[in-house]
């Protein structure tokens, strides 16, 4: 016999387990990566309302006003099939994830009749964390899941051909070009279907009709591909709107807790440490890791270790993200790849690389690139590298400039001006009058977000006393921005 | 006077290069005081007759030059100048030879020229160096900015690459005809190249020349430079880097500004005046001759086209009387001293010719008030019987721009598709590839493709430009919510970073910018040596047709004869609609077989049961023929053309009716003028409705003269911004003032004359269509089925679906009889069957290849088919035609139902499997499956043919619509009454006009419902309206003077009732 928990909606209900306030509401799933942006999912509330998927936008909204219009967020689908598969290892460790929200499991070995109650009390766990899930017991991976698909709760198929008969076509899943040719048939239920001749069906469509057949008289027995328990146990997510208060946070722990406290227990682990990392909006991080007195697997114990220390900690700002991980009691065992990489240790280097992380905060680290853009001095910080690349080839055309001594920041500047000339300088290390100057070179940019708008004018100036610099203009301040060797 | 002038210029012509139009650069430069200024677009001289008449239009001279950028085929960019009229000929000669000759898809490397596609058809001008020496003469060469060969050579490979670069340009050119370029835009690091450059010009002995590199007229258009640098890089702002300008400095210079910069070449500056004094060339001095006509004798021009007239006049009239007599002798007198026989000939020789071929032509436009044209059978309307004035068609004072006679204007229809095409095929074949071609039609950036490609490039999200498409549909009529609302609804709030850039560029973009060069509908110019010496040609996306670089306004401002070949469906359904009847005894056989003035058509017109006739089937007709009432041909013209945006612009459309209805005087504006009004205005009691009483008020009262008439014509009629009009109306109002009259009257005169600005009707052009309105409807009448069967063979076309006129075609009195789409009956097309009735044809089931189709019908004519086997052993569909053709029932005849013929059609075997084709059965007779209800037929129907043969969906509904009204019902009703009407959607207007109010049409089985949504309402129910395909709407009913409309107070989606989404005539 075969399980299967089944999450309806399931992308959609990943993402709504995580909004505490959205139940009861009319939700819809949106394609982002379209050129028309369609409805994937749309939840119960929703198609009630007359919203069904393959609508656009506009045609939603129209017919229900208050629709909660998500796009799809593989993060938290991963958390959420973590959360199924985790439940789906506390009743046998023979489980298969056959697709997003959908988990078989293999009941050989488990009594008869504690079946169903097990499966009730993997249901119930599961709606407990977030996501409403169906359970359905069969002969076949493919039955059970259709009594997944027809149940509210748990249902355990005796009789197949009377569950059967009732099913919609859509059940079984037909191509689009079946499922158009069924349709213009008339038929609307499997029953319709097994009703009509088997062999008028496979003369008619060959082995694509006797596929279907199958699926339609419920499919075989076959061997599920097997998945293994996880060995690392970790959480983590990015906040779209920025957390400001510890309810959110707290709820949101507590979600990562329970499905690790429960990957831990089915790899049979237990936390001896926890790494919590919190990154804030000022684009800081606050990092801090909890030696448990004792190893446990207790998910209260866990939360309230956490909960203890957030509720005294006080953030700059708001948090926009949050890692959990847990260290298991037994060492992680890490088998040597078959290609070195050129670092003597990579582990290592990582390690100390996560420290320095700690440390400045992980976007400061990196290697310095320049920016594709006019703005001058423009970096970003790309992933250090464990290969230095060869050097570029030199251009036709060398630069020929004198080298530049950057101040960092720039040195303010006050200028005295004789019409419209400046004629001498005082900054605070220097000051003189202007023998020479050369410019003004303008540049500009990114004028379409007004936040990010930059604008500069730049001369090469010549003290009378000695020493070349470069002068530059933002807004009506004046700076040196560095001095020529 | 200034000492520079700006000779390297491009403007958004430039197609995402340029970033402002040609009128800006000529007013930058007027500001700047520039005594003259080069336009040197991208491959073209798409704007240089646009900076023509904006430098003619200018308060500062400014001499417009003329020259063109051209990519060469290692993708370098060579700026040429034209010195001398032969010089621009050579320049338009290696623009169309580059634009018209295929080259090799590997010619360009991408890295040259990134954006730029040699695979597409309107493939880009890659011209070889062999063409440009060819052309080279009269031209003047510049080495360019940074594509320039010169400089791209130095940058990529140094010193000695951009060395022989030059001396490649200089055997071309000469050291005469040959400026070493140099631009300076503030940017660091330029001055090592530009001290090159002048090294490398005291080389080889070449002058100098400082340009501004001019892509835009003004810094703050730098933004939309930047815009099109990333649609035409396919990419964004955010990842274009600096693939986007440094800064803000290519704008128009002045003298001073130039001088400054190039203080220590001050000889660059200087050499730019120079050069300006060398090129003798603008656009006044084109040389375009329109082509004269060969006569058979060798007789003249003049002399044959008074043969042909009064030939076919004694044919078409028998013995004339003295008036149409006198009237063709002065009109051909008047031909004849204006030059003009010739062009006659030609548009008369291509009427003719369609003729012979069985194309129905018929001229429209002012060519209507001709009696040469009548005669000749360009035109189908006998000026002399409708009094209409031959002067407003051509006359001694009607001068263009350039003191020349200007050309007289016909525009011709004809059936619009394939047989429209041979005509302009045989045009291209008389005058050659290289001597005709279409005119271009500028695309320009509006409304819903601006926000799209805007936001795509400052990375606004596809469901936010989804949903902003989706809520404000296409049209020129303005929002009731301002831009920034609209993208608030869309998603884009106003805080959001980047919605102040995004309503910035709105507004520059929204200034008609050009985005790309379409062809104009119909317009072709022709000319007597080659056409590409005039005006680069081009390829057109469609097969077999060149395109010229100009516009139809550019072409007429520049005088050169574009004469329209426009397609209008109509026609083909007039001229199939004879064809079916020439099989009937009593005809027609031609339209001129036609009854005129029958009172039965005209009741019909007035009752609006005109749904599939020519022009006064819209809404907008519909409502008004009730009010206006229509009794004879005239009345009909005044109907075409009350229905305009212009004269209800001027609340002109109720003045006429209340007239007409004896309700209200007519009025001749005010006593001082009545005399002179009223022989002008009496026909439509008092009311200015057609351009030609404009024209001839404009004369009468202000005395102005032909030409300044035929100024404020073409004023009128122009259709690109309102500066013209703005000034020829400033000029009308003076002329009034001087000749005396009262402020009010030139007010009122002044208020008509704009809101006839693009859309007031001519006269004549009014009584041409109203004869094609009179025509169709009696057809519709007394030949219903042989119209109705065209109607369908000729969609899309007008303002109907196919489902709906097939509705239409079964109401009550027409007693069509509309047999469903049959294999072994239908034809492709739709056919008559009997007296009343009429066959789907195949074309309309979706899916089904005209290919397959033929071939059956082949099968078929050899011999019936028997059985379904013998259908399926015989034809050659495939498993999805099979399938479309049983799920519409077109294969019933050979089985029990639909899902018989289903459950058969999937039995037959693949073409794979040949063998057992021969024994393979179709199966039995005994079907499984059950046969479809009429509900799922109906389903089926709109599915696969987008109509049905049978009852309108709606009339399933009925009896759980209890609190509904049908369309018929509302008749019945009293005025004031609470009514729900019910139906598909089939139209939703928003004019511009009407205040932001929104007309609605719902079909049901008895009819069409019209309701009236006030703006609040819509704003509240915009998603509902314009997204739902089936609607319920109560309200109070108007029914007056047989008008009827519902003022909706709730709206709300009919989605219970599933009925199939109709296509629906949307503008809102």
């Amino acid at each position: 016999m075969f399980a299967v928990l089944h999450i309806a909606d399931f992308a959609l209900q990943a993402l709504l387990r995580n909004e505490p306030g959205s139940t009861g509401n009319a939700a819809a799933l949106f394609d982002g990566t379209r050129k028309k942006s369609l409805i994937l999912v749309a939840n119960t509330e929703a198609r009630t309302a007359g919203v069904n998927p393959g609508m656009t936008a506009p045609q939603a909204v129209a017919r229900c006003a208050s629709l909660l219009i998500r796009t799809p967020q593989p993060e938290l689908e991963v958390e959420a099939s973590r959360v199924l598969l985790a439940v789906g290892f506390t009743l046998s460790p023979s489980i298969e994830e056959t697709e997003p929200g959908v988990c078989t499991i293999d009941l050989r070995g488990l009594d008869v009749s504690q079946h169903v109650t097990r499966a009730t009390q993997a249901v119930a766990q599961l709606t407990l964390l977030g996501l409403p899930t169906t359970a359905g017991i069969a002969r076949t991976p493919l039955l059970a899941l259709y009594a997944a698909h027809a149940t509210r709760s748990v249902l355990r198929i005796d009789n197949e051909r009377n569950f059967l008969a009732p099913l919609p076509l859509a059940t079984a899943a037909p191509s689009p070009t079946l499922a158009e040719i069924f349709l213009n048939w008339g038929l609307r239920t499997l029953g319709d279907f097994t009703a009509l001749p088997r062999d008028e069906i496979i003369r008619r469509f060959g082995a694509e009709g006797l596929t279907f057949w199958n699926r339609a008289t419920g499919g075989n027995d076959r061997p599920l591909k097997l998945i293994r328990p996880p060995q690392s146990f970790s959480a983590e997510m990015e906040f779209e709107d920025p957390i400001e208060t510890l309810e959110p946070l707290l709820f949101l722990l507590r979600r990562f807790l329970d499905r690790l406290s429960l990957e831990l227990s089915a790899a049979q682990f237990v936390a001896v440490e926890l790494a919590l990392d919190l990154d804030l909006e000022n684009d800081t991080h606050y990092a801090r890791t909890f030696r448990l007195p004792e190893p446990t697997g207790d998910v209260e114990i866990l939360f309230r270790t956490l909960h203890t220390h957030l509720e005294s900690l006080h953030t700059e700002t708001a948090i926009v993200g949050l890692q959990l991980r847990i260290i298991p009691a037994r060492p992680l065992v890490r088998q040597q790849g078959l290609f070195e990489t050129s670092l003597r240790d990579p582990h290592g280097f990582a390690e100390t690389l996560a420290r320095v992380a700690v440390v400045v905060g992980s976007d400061r680290i990196g290697t310095p690139q320049l920016k594709d853009s006019h703005r001058a001095d423009a970096v970003k910080l790309i992933p250090p590298l464990s290969v230095i690349p060869p050097a570029a080839e030199i251009g036709v055309h060398p630069p020929l400039g004198l080298p530049l001594r950057r101040f960092r920041p720039p040195l303010p500047v006050k200028l005295e001006f004789t019409g419209r000339q400046p004629t001498y300088l005082w900054a605070e290390p220097f000051h003189g009058a202007i023998d020479t100057i050369l410019g003004p070179w303008r540049s500009s940019g990114e004028w379409w977000q007004h936040d990010h708008t930059w604008s500069r004018f730049e001369w090469d100036i010549a003290l009378a006393n000695g020493g070349l610099y470069r002068l530059i203009q933002v807004s009506e301040a004046f700076f040196i921005e560095g001095e020529y060797d | 006077m200034s000492d520079y002038v700006e000779l390297h210029a491009r403007s958004a012509f430039s197609f995402l290069r340029g970033a402002s139009l040609p009128e800006d650069l000529v007013r930058a430069g007027s500001e700047a005081q520039l005594p003259a200024m080069a336009l040197l677009d991208r491959d073209g001289v798409y704007g240089a007759p646009r900076l023509y008449s904006a430098a003619q239009e200018n308060d500062f001279s400014i001499c417009p030059r003329v020259g063109a950028e051209i990519t060469m085929e290692d993708g370098s960019v060579v700026p040429l100048l034209a010195a001398t009229r032969a010089g621009y000929q050579n320049l338009c000669q290696l623009i169309t030879e580059a634009k018209l000759t295929e080259r090799p898809p590997n010619l360009v490397r991408p890295e040259f020229s990134p954006g730029i596609d040699p695979h597409e058809r309107k493939r880009p001008c890659f011209a070889s160096w062999d063409e440009l020496a060819r052309f080279s003469e009269g031209l003047i060469a510049l080495t360019g900015d940074e594509e320039g060969p010169v400089r791209r050579a130095w940058r990529a490979a140094g010193a000695n690459a951009a060395s022989a670069a030059l001396e490649k340009l200089s055997t071309i050119f000469g050291c005469d005809n040959l400026f070493v370029e140099l631009q300076r835009h503030r940017v660091r690091g330029e001055d090592r190249e530009i001290k090159f450059l002048a090294d490398l010009a005291a080389t080889h002995h070449l002058p100098l020349l400082a340009t501004g590199g001019v892509n835009y007229a003004v810094p703050e258009h730098r933004v939309v430079a930047d815009v099109f640098t990333c649609l035409r890089l396919h990419t964004t702002l955010d990842a274009a880097g600096r693939k986007l300008e440094i800064n803000s400095q290519r704008y128009v210079k002045t003298a001073r500004m130039m001088h400054e910069l190039f203080h220590d070449l001050p000889e660059a500056v200087e050499n730019s005046v120079r050069l300006n004094e060398r090129l003798a060339f603008t656009l006044e001095n084109l040389g375009y001759e329109f082509p004269t006509y060969t006569t058979p004798n060798g007789e003249s021009m003049d002399a044959f086209l008074r043969e042909q007239t009064f030939g076919y006049a004694s044919k078409k009239i028998g013995a004339l009387s003295a008036i149409l007599e006198k009237q063709l002798n002065r009109e051909l007198e008047l031909i004849a001293r204006l030059k003009f026989s010739g062009y006659f000939l030609i548009v008369w020789d291509i009427c003719r010719w369609a003729r012979e071929k069985g194309i129905l032509v018929q001229g429209r436009g002012s060519a209507a008030n001709s009696a040469v044209c009548y005669m000749l059978g360009i035109t189908a309307v006998n000026p002399v019987k409708h009094r209409l004035l031959f002067d407003r068609f051509l006359n001694d004072s009607r001068v263009g721009k350039d003191g020349k006679p200007s050309w007289p204007d016909i525009d011709l229809d004809f059936p619009s598709g394939e047989r429209r095409e041979s005509v302009i095929q045989e045009v291209y074949s008389s005058y050659g590839r290289r001597g005709a071609a279409m005119t271009a039609n500028v695309i320009t950036y509006r409304g819903r493709s601006t926000i799209r490609e805007v936001g795509k490039v400052l990375g606004f999200g596809d469901d936010a430009l989804d949903r902003f498409s989706s809520l404000y549909a296409n049209g020129d009529f303005p929002q009731t919510l301002d831009l920034q609302q609209q993208l608030k609804m869309s998603g884009i709030a106003a805080r959001h970073p980047r919605a102040a850039a995004m309503v910035q560029l709105h507004h520059y973009f929204s200034r008609a910018l050009p985005r790309h060069l379409g062809q104009h509908s119909g317009g072709m110019v022709i000319c007597q040596g080659q056409l590409d010496r005039v005006v680069p040609l081009e390829l057109a996306t469609m097969p077999d047709r060149s395109v010229c670089q100009w516009d139809k306004d550019d072409c007429e401002n520049l005088g050169i004869v574009k004469i329209d070949f426009l397609g209008l469906g109509m026609m083909a359904v007039l001229q199939d609609t004879v064809e079916l009847c020439r099989k009937r005894t009593d005809g027609p056989h031609s339209l001129d077989d036609i009854p005129p003035d029958e009172e039965a058509t005209y009741e019909k017109i007035r009752a609006a049961d005109t749904v599939g006739v020519f022009q006064i089937e819209s809404r907008a007709q519909m409502a008004t023929l009730p009010r206006f009432k229509p009794r004879n041909l005239y009345d009909l013209a005044m109907q075409v053309a009350i229905v305009r945006p212009g004269p209800i612009t001027g609340n002109l459309v109720h003045p006429l009716i209340r007239r007409r209805d004896g309700l209200e005087e007519p009025d001749y504006i005010d006593e001082s003028v009545k005399d002179l009004l009223e022989p002008i205005l009496k026909r439509t009691m008092g009311v200015i409705l057609f351009q030609e009483q404009m024209l001839e008020i404009s004369m009468t009262l202000a005395k102005f003269t032909g030409a300044e008439a035929e100024e404020l014509r073409r004023a009128m009629g122009f259709t690109k911004g309102g500066d013209r009009l703005t000034k020829a109306l400033a000029k009308l109002t003076t002329a009034l003032r001087k000749q005396g009259h009262k402020e009010f009257v030139i007010q009122k005169i002044i208020q008509s004359a704009t809101s006839f600005a693009a859309y007031g009707f001519p006269e004549s052009h009014a009584i041409g269509f109203a004869m094609l309105a009179y025509s169709s409807t009696w057809l519709k009448l007394n030949r219903t089925a042989e119209f109705y069967a065209s109607l369908l063979n000729n969609q899309p076309m007008g303002f109907y679906s196919p489902a709906t006129l097939l509705q239409d075609a079964k109401r009550e009195g027409r007693n069509l009889k509309v047999n469903p789409v049959c294999v072994q009956h239908s034809e492709w097309i739709c056919t008559v069957e009997g007296e009343k009735g009429i066959r789907i044809g195949l074309r309309y089931v979706k899916g089904v290849r005209e290919s397959s189709v033929q071939r059956m019908l082949a099968t078929r004519r050899e011999q019936p088919f028997a059985s379904m086997d013998d259908f399926l052993s015989r034809t050659d569909f495939t498993a999805t035609e099979r399938r479309a053709l049983a799920a519409v029932g077109a294969l019933n005849i050979l089985s029990k139902h639909r899902r018989a013929a289903l459950w058969q059609v999937e039995a037959a075997w693949s073409e794979d499997e040949s063998l057992f084709r021969l024994f393979g059965k179709s199966g039995d007779e005994d079907s499984p499956l059950a046969p479809m209800s009429l509900p799922e037929r109906v389903g089926a129907d709109f599915r696969g043919l987008g109509l049905t043969a049978g009852n309108h969906p709606m009339a399933q509904l009925r009896s759980r619509l209890t609190d509904v009204l049908s369309a018929a019902e509302l008749k019945s009703a009293p005025n004031g009454a609470l009514v729900t009407i019910a139906g598909s959607v089939i139209c939703r207007q928003r004019p511009g006009t009407a205040k932001g109010f929104v007309f609605i049409s719902l079909e049901d089985e008895t009819g069409i419902a019209n309701a009236v949504v006030v703006p609040s309402l819509f704003e509240r129910h915009r998603l509902v309206i314009t997204q739902e395909s089936a609607l319920k709407i109560t309200g109070h009913l108007q029914n007056v003077s047989g008008v009827i409309h519902v003022r909706a107070e709730r709206i709300e989606s009919l989605r219970e009732a599933n009925l199939p989404a109709q296509s629906s005539y949307d503008f809102h």
